[in-house]
């Protein structure tokens, strides 16, 4: 590549402000490290005053095709380091001489650092130079111009940008910002430019474009011979520049305008009155002068001069160049008359002039009007008052002493005039070898030159130079055009040529007629194609939105039962060609995107084209979402929102027929419903869903006294009778429907202390073990007749276990059957009778008068009957040996450690039913929306769980129903306690009844029946032993209870070692460890539950199922605190094994949550 | 800008933006969303960003709607000039807008099927007057045969306050309007821009 093409081929990147200062060849590691050829170029963009340099190594791809590999702007941060490649030795002539042309040079800039290599020093010292030049100039501030360059090295998209349009003109805030905006409009812009010629008429006008370098001389000449055109066709314009008009020295001071006007009448006089100025622009010597025919001045807007002086200091304008712009139809034309420095050697001060002159001769935008942009473009274009260069317009015609000369000797030039060998005297016309090396005009053309040159002669002659300088004859006087989107027919040269006949300058007049197509742009049709152009965009971007088919916009779920899920899917199929992103958009003011009972998978997710993707929307109906869709106060409906990323949006419908349960509920409002919940119509009881929480504001814990108060005169208000024990036991006996649900009136409960405890006392069990649980009674006065004492399908559930499952094993601690339970809660819910067959088993369905003492007196048949597996899990089996229980104990058996039904279910034999109806009474105390120790009294109870009598006082607290289930719930596990503790033999369940008269006789059972416990009790106490290290307040805890309750547990203290003691204690810490974890509820949103939480729960629960202090103790707080103290001394060992109880029951509370199936 | 639609106002944003009209398609279940950018004569384009949601009375009452016209510019209301329960739809839409979208928001009402004039039951007076009344601007139109529909869009271009035209979105010019328009059937409100 030879130094031309190096130059031309950085060239080919440079906008017109910009030029190539320096350019070489060099060697470049390229992307593998090997070194490769590349053109180190020295760019400088002049504009606004400001000059900005750039190293550009440019990698060649092509003939003429080339990349940028790197640019480096020369910034007030710009290095150079030389350093020669090889080693030199002192010694080794050869290496030195090796040396002197062999150069690594490295580049630095702000981030950017390249290294080339060079052998050639001259081309070393040229570029150390010219980046020398360039640093001391450097602009302070950001480089601005190069910008696009240095993005486009990473960004090879935005070479694009650069070319071809804007590349050609000064884009006005300095350099391409590529922005998106911009990019569309550009698109716009381009699509408006192909379309151009819908919208635009083409026509044709003729302009006569002349240069004339007068030496200073008077118009003493006519001027027909310059400007008189033959034929028909006559110009519409003319265009003529002067050079040399005044060489006088106050020219350069003082503005004369006499030799302009001298010349001007010339003119006119000349073109007669078919034409008339425009405009003229005079600089010093130089002038350009329009002139107009008549009848096309109303063509001519918009029209601008301006000049640039660059000549000495650039001021002085002994040199530079005057322009006129006009809008012609809707055509820009720019013609500008120049005159550039003299002297054969002074080629490159003629290109700079003319750089010069390109970059300073600018004009106010807002005579640019740009057909192609919008008007709202052009709006913008003109309000940015940027300027634009003489080539922002369809035409530019360029005419003037251009001093380029022809490089011969003057024998060797006058022999080819002889022959008119013109051709070979262009070969050597400096202007032309300039543009072939792209350093001046290289954007225009010229017609071929038919003509002597036009300097120098004689003046008043046509003789060659006959001075002593005997001039080369020389083509000086030039006119060259360029079209902005130039076609074949975009400019004509009729003809371009000299006149011999003017003789008063040492020049000769030059001229030429162009045919220049022009365009009329048709308004209308303009906006339709660019309302078209950009439908066309919308279009686009409207097909580039993604687009999906969906199986379905409505979703039914049929027959949606509690804790049931049901799942269906829905298919999306992406329509278009690229992928589509999609997600379910939660609608305003909702966080969640679908109601709690539902869920979407996935619920964000990506389709590839034309494939599809299945969504599983399920409904679940848990505790959290039961209570408003059982109330009837929402339906199950909904609408999905599913959203395509940068797209359209979907509704779906989702619907569901819900059937409501018992379960999932609050106490008060199921204790309202007096009839089977599917039977309840919400419709037609607008009273049950409209009061449902009054307790609320009835209920306040926080004010304590002035409810208490309140409640008094609530009752002495009250017409309705008070009941302590109320229920006559024979009435209740053979209830077995719901038509006999012991209560349909309602009592209104004790609310002093000693009422609840009297309360508490008499709800024992009488001596009729087969009788229905008592009911306490606790209405609202409010609502009397609708208040129920606590909710019918709870006492169903308890009346069956108590009627059929009292001396079942591990009652509450083997898992019901699944099946079952579903069967069980439907019966609830439809108030349909229980099939006992299917419960109880072929046997004993007909046993519904079967008693508990039946089964209590003959637990040998009951292990008898067992599977032999049933035998292992049950911890009384007399035929296991202790040391085959300790795992059964620990294990995770009990239901409270999540074994699948199933699994636990193997072994449940034909008490399946009744296991079943002890987990659904669980099951159904933890569904209850409030917990029946509502949630806010949680903390509270923990707090008070060592105090049996603060934990009594704790009760009074709660809302009414809460208090009645929760007396309900403890005194039948009491009873259960008492009586089916008793398994080992008839007496302690003979004696249970006895217990609920007031004092010692609870004993009984305790000291007796100890047959088979002696085993029991090394399983038990084993089995705790990681219990051992429970918190000291359950110990403490214990110790308290058992000294002052003194009767009951006495026992034990003195009989350490009685199994009967020890299997009484487990039995109530494991059932108080399983019903505290159902009815004692953290808050939502609590940590998970601690250790020492779940045993402090615990604890509250067991201070129900033992039988309480002595009343006096309740009745006064001193009591109960004296006894705590006094029970210090407590003995030991009985404490050990109560505590190794708790341990053991708290071991089985680590994972409350992991209820099967919750 | 927002169209709240029934068929109607679907069948005037297709006509719009994609120039078609279908008369066998299935209406809209959820919100299309669709761009169109208008050129005015005074060297302004405008770039409406048309949210076109199904108007259901189903989705109406789950308060869909909001999501869509609560930033637009503009609003269509479309009724059906076949069918008087529409205008009545269309009044409380524009009631909803005016009470719950943004203050400065435009409404337009487009009594639409036009070209149906033997089935008239609407008259154009009628309609008139309550959108004088309601400070809307009226067009009849019909997306079958085209005819009033960019004038309808124009002239909301027209409307926008210039402010907002003058300090477009960074998008560019762009505006985002939005229309409802109902139909009197009962699954109508769409809203188109």
């Amino acid at each position: 590549m030879t130094d031309e093409e190096s130059h031309a081929m950085a060239q080919l990147l440079l906008r017109p402000t910009e030029r190539c200062q320096f350019s070489a060849q060099v060697l470049c590691a390229g992307d593998n490290g090997k070194l490769e050829n590349r053109v180190l170029a020295i760019i400088v963009n002049t504009q606004a005053g400001v000059e900005e340099a750039c190293v550009f190594i440019i990698k060649r791809t092509g003939m003429m095709a080339s990349v940028l590999q790197e640019v480096l702007p020369v910034y007030f941060d710009f290095r150079i380091s030389v350093a020669q490649t090889k080693p030199v030795s002192k010694d080794d002539k050869q290496s030195i001489q090796d040396s002197k042309n062999d150069f690594t040079l490295k580049l630095f800039c702000d981030q950017t650092e390249a290294t080339v290599h060079t052998d050639d020093l001259e081309t070393l010292q040229g570029l150390l130079k010219e980046l020398r030049r360039s640093h001391l100039i450097a602009p302070s501030g950001s480089i601005q111009t190069m910008e696009g360059f240095i993005s486009s090295t990473t960004n090879p998209l935005s070479m694009y940008f650069l070319q071809p349009e804007e590349s050609q003109a000064i884009v006005p805030s300095g350099g391409p910002r590529l922005k998106l905006g911009t990019v569309k409009e550009s698109w716009v812009e381009k699509e408006m430019r192909a379309r151009e010629s819908e919208f635009t008429e083409n026509g044709f006008m003729h302009a006569f474009v002349g240069t004339w370098n007068v030496n200073g001389r008077n118009a003493t000449q006519k001027l027909d011979p310059w400007l008189k055109v033959e034929g028909e066709t006559q110009p519409d314009i003319y265009v003529l520049c002067f050079q040399e008009l005044d060489l006088s020295a106050e020219a350069y001071i003082v503005f004369d305008g006499a030799k302009e006007e001298e010349w001007t009448r010339a003119i006119a006089e000349s073109l007669g009155s078919g034409y008339q100025k425009v405009t003229s622009k005079q600089l010093v010597g130089l002038l350009i002068v329009m002139f107009a025919a008549v009848d096309q001045a109303k063509h001519i807007k918009e029209v601008t001069a301006h000049s640039a002086g660059v000549g000495i200091m650039n001021i002085l304008a002994n040199k530079g160049g005057v322009s006129i712009r006009i809008r012609y139809k809707d055509s820009y034309l720019c013609f500008v008359g120049s005159h550039l420095a003299a002297d054969t050697n002074q080629v490159d001060r003629r290109n700079q002039d003319y750089q010069e002159i390109c970059r300073r001769l600018t004009f106010p935008s807002s005579s640019t009007y740009d057909i192609t942009k919008s008007p709202a473009g052009n709006a913008a274009l003109a309000a940015s008052n940027k300027m634009v260069s003489i080539f922002d317009c369809d035409h530019t015609i360029w005419a003037g002493d251009l001093n380029y000369r022809v490089g011969l000797p003057e024998d060797v030039v006058k022999n080819h005039l002889k022959t008119n060998n013109y051709e070979e005297l262009m070969k050597h016309d400096q202007l032309g070898t300039q543009r072939l090396m792209y350093k001046a005009f290289s954007e225009f053309e010229e017609h071929p030159i038919n003509f002597h040159p036009t300097y120098k002669f004689d003046v008043g002659t046509s003789t060659w130079d006959s001075s002593e300088k005997r001039r080369v004859p020389a083509y000086t006087d030039r006119i060259l055009w360029r079209s902005k989107n130039a076609t074949k027919d975009s400019v004509e040269t009729l003809f371009y040529r000299s006149h011999m006949e003017l003789t008063l300058s040492d020049h000769k007049p030059v001229s030429a007629l162009f045919k220049l197509k022009v365009k009329t742009l048709l308004q209308d049709k303009q906006a339709e194609v660019h309302q078209a152009i950009v439908k066309e965009l919308d279009r686009y971007e409207n097909e580039c939105m993604p687009d999906a088919t969906i199986s379905s916009s409505s979703v039914v779920f049929d027959k949606v039962r509690y804790l049931e899920p049901k799942k269906t899917t829905i298919t999306i199929r992406n329509t278009k060609k690229f992928p589509a992103r999609y997600r379910f958009k939660p609608k305003l003011q909702d966080e969640r995107f679908c109601k709690p009972w539902m869920w979407a998978n996935p619920p964000v997710g990506m389709i590839m084209p034309d494939e599809t993707v299945n969504i599983t929307l399920t409904v679940m109906v848990d505790n959290d979402s039961a209570p408003l869709l059982n109330m009837g106060r929402e339906v199950m409906e909904d609408i999905l929102i599913l959203h395509l990323e940068h797209g359209k949006d979907y509704f779906i419908t989702v619907s569901g027929s819900y059937i409501r349960t018992c379960f999932g509920n609050s106490l008060e409002w199921l204790s309202r419903l007096d009839r089977p919940i599917r039977l309840w119509d919400p419709k037609e009881d607008e009273e049950l869903e409209a009061d449902e929480d009054d307790t609320a504001t009835l209920y306040d814990p926080y004010n304590v006294l002035g409810k208490k108060s309140s409640r008094s005169s609530m009752k002495d208000t009250d017409s309705h009778s008070t009941t302590t024990t109320g229920i006559q036991r024979g009435q209740l006996k053979n209830a077995k429907s719901l038509d006999s649900f012991p209560e349909k009136d309602a009592i209104e409960r004790k609310s002093s202390e000693s009422s609840l405890v009297g309360d508490l006392k008499t709800l024992q069990l009488g001596d009729e073990k087969r009788a229905v649980p008592p009911v306490p009674h606790v209405v609202k006065k409010q609502k009397p007749v609708r208040q129920l004492s606590l909710p019918k399908d709870l006492w169903r559930i308890v009346d069956f276990i108590y009627k059929y499952g009292f001396s079942v094993d591990n009652l509450f601690l083997l898992s019901g059957d699944q099946s079952t339970m579903t069967y069980i809660r439907e019966c609830l819910d439809t108030g349909e009778e229980f099939d006992l067959t299917r419960l109880l088993g072929k046997s004993s369905h007909d046993d519904d008068k079967k008693t508990s003492g039946t089964q209590d007196t003959s637990p040998a048949t009951d292990t008898a009957n067992s599977p032999p597996t049933s035998t292992l899990l049950s911890p009384r089996g007399s035929t296991t040996a202790a040391s085959d229980l300790k795992p059964q104990i620990a294990r995770p058996v009990s239901i409270m450690n999540g074994i699948p039904p199933k699994a636990a279910t193997f072994g449940l034999g034909e008490n399946r039913g009744i296991h079943s109806m002890a987990e659904v009474l669980l099951r159904f105390l933890e569904s209850l929306r409030e917990p029946v120790v509502p949630t806010e009294m949680y903390y509270r109870a923990l707090e008070v769980a060592n105090h049996q009598q603060a934990a009594y006082g704790l009760l009074d607290l709660m809302p009414p129903v809460h208090v009645n289930v929760f007396v309900y719930i403890t005194s039948f596990l009491r009873e259960l306690i008492l009586i089916g503790g008793g398994s080992s033999g008839s007496g302690g369940a003979g004696t249970g009844g006895a217990a609920g008269s007031k004092d010692g006789s609870a004993q009984t059972p305790h000291s007796s029946g100890s047959g088979t416990g002696g085993t029991h009790n090394n399983g038990v106490s084993t089995a705790a032993t990681p219990g051992s290290s429970s918190p000291a307040l359950g110990h403490g805890g214990h110790r308290v209870m058992q000294s002052s309750s003194g009767s009951i547990y006495n026992g034990n203290d003195a009989a350490s070692v009685s199994g009967r003691g020890n299997d009484e204690n487990y039995r109530v810490a494991k059932l108080a460890a399983v019903f505290s974890s159902v009815m004692l509820r953290p808050p939502p949103g609590a940590e998970r539950l601690s250790e020492v939480e779940a045993l402090k729960r615990k604890m509250f629960m067991m201070q129900f199922l033992q039988e309480p202090a002595e009343e006096e103790n309740l009745l006064s707080p001193g009591g109960g605190l004296g006894g705590g103290q006094s029970s210090s001394g407590g003995g030991g060992s009985s404490s050990a094994a109560a505590g190794g109880a708790i341990g053991g029951g708290s071991a089985d509370m680590h994972h409350p949550g992991a209820y099967p199936g919750a | 800008m927002t169209a709240i639609n029934n068929s109607c106002a679907h069948d005037l944003v297709l006509r719009f933006v994609k120039d078609q009209f279908d008369d066998y398609r299935e209406s809209t279940i959820g919100a299309a969303f669709l761009t169109q950018t208008i050129c005015l004569d005074d060297a302004t384009t405008v770039k409406f960003e048309i949210w076109d949601t199904a108007g259901q009375e189903r989705y109406k009452a789950r308060s869909l709607a909001p999501m869509y016209y609560r930033n637009a510019n503009c609003a269509v209301v479309v009724y059906d000039i076949t069918q008087s329960s529409s205008l009545d739809k269309a009044k409380s839409w524009v009631k909803e807008l005016q009470r719950q979208a943004d203050p400065n928001i435009v409404i337009a009402l487009a009594g639409n099927k036009s070209d149906l004039s033997a089935r008239r039951v609407v008259e154009t007076e009628e309609a008139q007057a309550y959108a004088d009344e309601a400070g809307l601007l009226f067009f009849e139109t019909s997306a079958k045969t085209a005819t009033n529909v960019n004038e309808l869009f124009t002239s909301i271009a027209k409307k926008m306050p210039l402010d907002m035209l003058a300090n477009p979105r960074p998008r560019g010019t762009g505006l985002n309007a939005r229309g409802v328009d109902l139909n009197r059937d009962a699954k109508e409100a769409g809203c188109a821009c």
